[in-house]
């Protein structure tokens, strides 16, 4: 078999993205989110993307209305039952995501492909909620999702090496590049750049550097496009105390703690750049 | 390619040295490469030719300019009497406390009182070294990034005793030498090995422990987080016996186990796999040269 129309669960953050990118390499994409105002949300972010990639030069004007006329999307899950592949990219919910893969096998085929994006979560859990184990795995998108190229493709205790390689193949046809990663807490890079991050907010919560001079030091002296609290301005506070506390209940290392100041930031309202103000301060139109 | 007034002194022709004479010799300072074992000094001068011949090749200057820096800027000699005229001594010798002491102190009689001593110890204490190097307040760590030649940052770290004029004419120089001076806090690692020996090492950790191959680690480092090489590429630059040392010098001062080397890292140094420098690290290599152009 081969994935010629894909369908994707969740259209909000990078359920968008994740569109934009397939329906971009050409393939049909139904987009099924159970939330009326998710997918008006999300139908309006992905013709933003849109709009800002003819503006931006990425893509050209004539193929808007073909991309455009790629995407299906609905609050009915039937609209996923002919799709080669669902790419489930709903907000990091275990319980969310275990009921949504056992809802979806009611309505896919029994060789449709069940891929889950979830970064913290075990990839295992969620697949055996699938009629078909086999036929799950995870597909671990790296943000930010246009710029960077990786994917992960993590392969779950019961996934198949058919199911693994038609994935991988996908990826690449979608203009990604992938490792096969272990179903193993934080994956490949999570389980490196959590305790990166989490060393870089307790290296400044202690005082041993200034916001710009650690930045500047970790952007130039190592190349990283960007110093961490920079980044994680980007990213959002929030989401990484999600991540790091999740890996840190499941590993219990102490390197995957959230560091004080994450948590003292985030309660008091300080998300980064979607709050207007994280370690740096961001004025509207930034 | 201004002529600079003073001269600058640079202690050992190793990898950073010679790294570090490039980017003095490069921004129009007279540079004095001092090395004491003449084998050493000639391999350090012949890298820096060739890399010099590759800046020529890569259009990033003139082969006048070239042979102006080669032949009028930069000396290299086997005598400290030779740092007399030094505004700026920069020590790049093996990263060892008495090494490096040492070494000071032989500059310590030759050169003026106004000269400033500038460590360029990743890991060591700064104040540890300026204490025994005949001139305290004077003495300053600027750290340069490996390879010296391409990366652009400088850790400048003050030690107790360093006065605030050290400090001044430290940072002033960096602005003369086309760097970008960054002051840190004394404390074990600076910045940039404070993370990236411990990043390094659960890199080596996870892979020693079956995470994943090297080449799936690197690539997912690279492509996921956008960094320039992966953990394995960098080490085999780095060397393996400097990552063993880096990481039990910053272990024996914070004993966080972040920094205490995998046993992999042993392993590798008895068996000779240091990286590029001998051919095969996490990857085999076939010549060597200098980084960048």
């Amino acid at each position: 078999m081969k994935i010629e129309k894909v369908g994707i669960a969740g259209f909000e953050g990078p359920g968008v993205e994740i569109a934009y990118i397939v329906a971009g390499a050409g393939y049909p994409v139904a987009v099924w989110d159970a939330d009326k105002q998710a997918l008006d949300r999300g139908k309006n972010a992905f013709n933003q993307f849109v709009d800002r990639a003819i503006e931006s030069g990425t893509l050209e004007k004539e193929k808007k209305e073909q991309i455009l006329s790629q995407l299906t999307s609905g609050a009915d899950v039937t609209l996923l039952k002919d799709v080669d592949l669902v790419i489930e990219s709903l907000s990091d919910d275990l319980d969310l995501k275990n009921k949504v893969f056992s809802d979806l096998s009611d309505v896919v085929r029994t060789d449709t492909v069940l891929a889950t994006t979830t970064s913290c979560h075990s990839v295992t859990e969620i697949s055996n909620n699938a009629t078909n184990p086999e036929r799950a795995l995870g597909m671990h998108f790296l943000k930010p999702l246009l710029e960077r190229k990786l994917v992960e493709v993590v392969r779950a205790l019961n996934s198949s090496q058919e199911t693994i390689d038609l994935v991988v193949d996908f990826c690449s046809k979608i203009g990604k590049e992938t490792v096969v990663a272990k179903d193993s807490p934080g994956f490949i890079v999570n389980y490196f750049f959590v305790p990166y991050m989490n060393q870089a907010l307790n290296y400044y919560d202690h005082g041993l550097g200034d916001k710009k001079g650690l930045d500047t030091a970790l952007k130039m002296g190592l190349g990283y496009p960007k110093g961490p609290l920079s980044l994680i301005d980007q990213s959002g506070l929030n989401d990484h105390l999600h991540l790091t506390s999740q890996l840190y209940d499941r590993l219990k290392d102490p390197l995957f703690a959230p560091p004080p100041i994450l948590k003292r930031m985030v309660d008091g309202g300080k998300l980064g750049k979607k709050s207007g103000q994280g370690f740096y301060k961001y004025d509207e139109n930034s | 390619m201004s002529d600079q007034e003073k001269s600058v002194g640079v202690l050992g022709a190793g990898t950073m040295g010679s790294g570090i004479a490039i980017v003095s010799a490069r921004a129009g300072f007279k540079t004095i490469l001092v090395e004491r074992d003449k084998e050493t000094l000639d391999k350090g001068l012949d890298l820096i030719d060739r890399f010099f011949v590759k800046s020529v090749k890569k259009g990033k200057m003139t082969p006048e300019q070239k042979d102006l820096v080669m032949k009028k800027n930069l000396i290299g000699t086997l005598k400290y009497e030779d740092l007399t005229d030094c505004e700026f001594v920069i020590e790049a010798v093996f990263e060892d406390l008495e090494t490096k002491k040492q070494v000071f102190c032989q500059a310590n009689e030759v050169c003026p009182p106004e000269t400033i001593f500038a460590s360029n110890t990743s890991t060591l204490s700064v104040t540890s070294i300026a204490a025994d190097s005949g001139r305290p307040d004077r003495t300053i760590g600027v750290h340069f990034c490996l390879p010296a030649q391409v990366m652009k940052l400088v850790e400048v770290t003050r030690g107790i005793q360093t006065s605030d004029e050290t400090y001044d004419r430290t940072m002033e120089f960096g602005k003369k030498l086309n760097q970008v001076f960054v002051t840190t806090v004394e404390t074990p690692g600076f910045i940039l090995n404070h993370f990236i020996v411990a990043f390094n090492n659960s890199c080596i950790k996870a892979y020693e422990e079956g995470l994943a191959s090297v080449e799936d680690i690197d690539k997912a480092i690279k492509l996921g987080l956008g960094y320039p090489m992966g953990p394995f590429e960098l080490l085999d630059y780095i060397g393996m016996d400097t990552q063993l040392q880096v990481s039990l010098a910053l272990f024996e001062q914070v004993q966080d186990q972040r920094f205490w080397p995998p046993p992999l890292v042993r392993r590798m140094v008895d068996a000779g796999h240091l990286g590029r420098k001998t051919g095969k690290g996490f990857y085999e290599y076939k010549g060597a040269g200098m980084f960048g152009a």
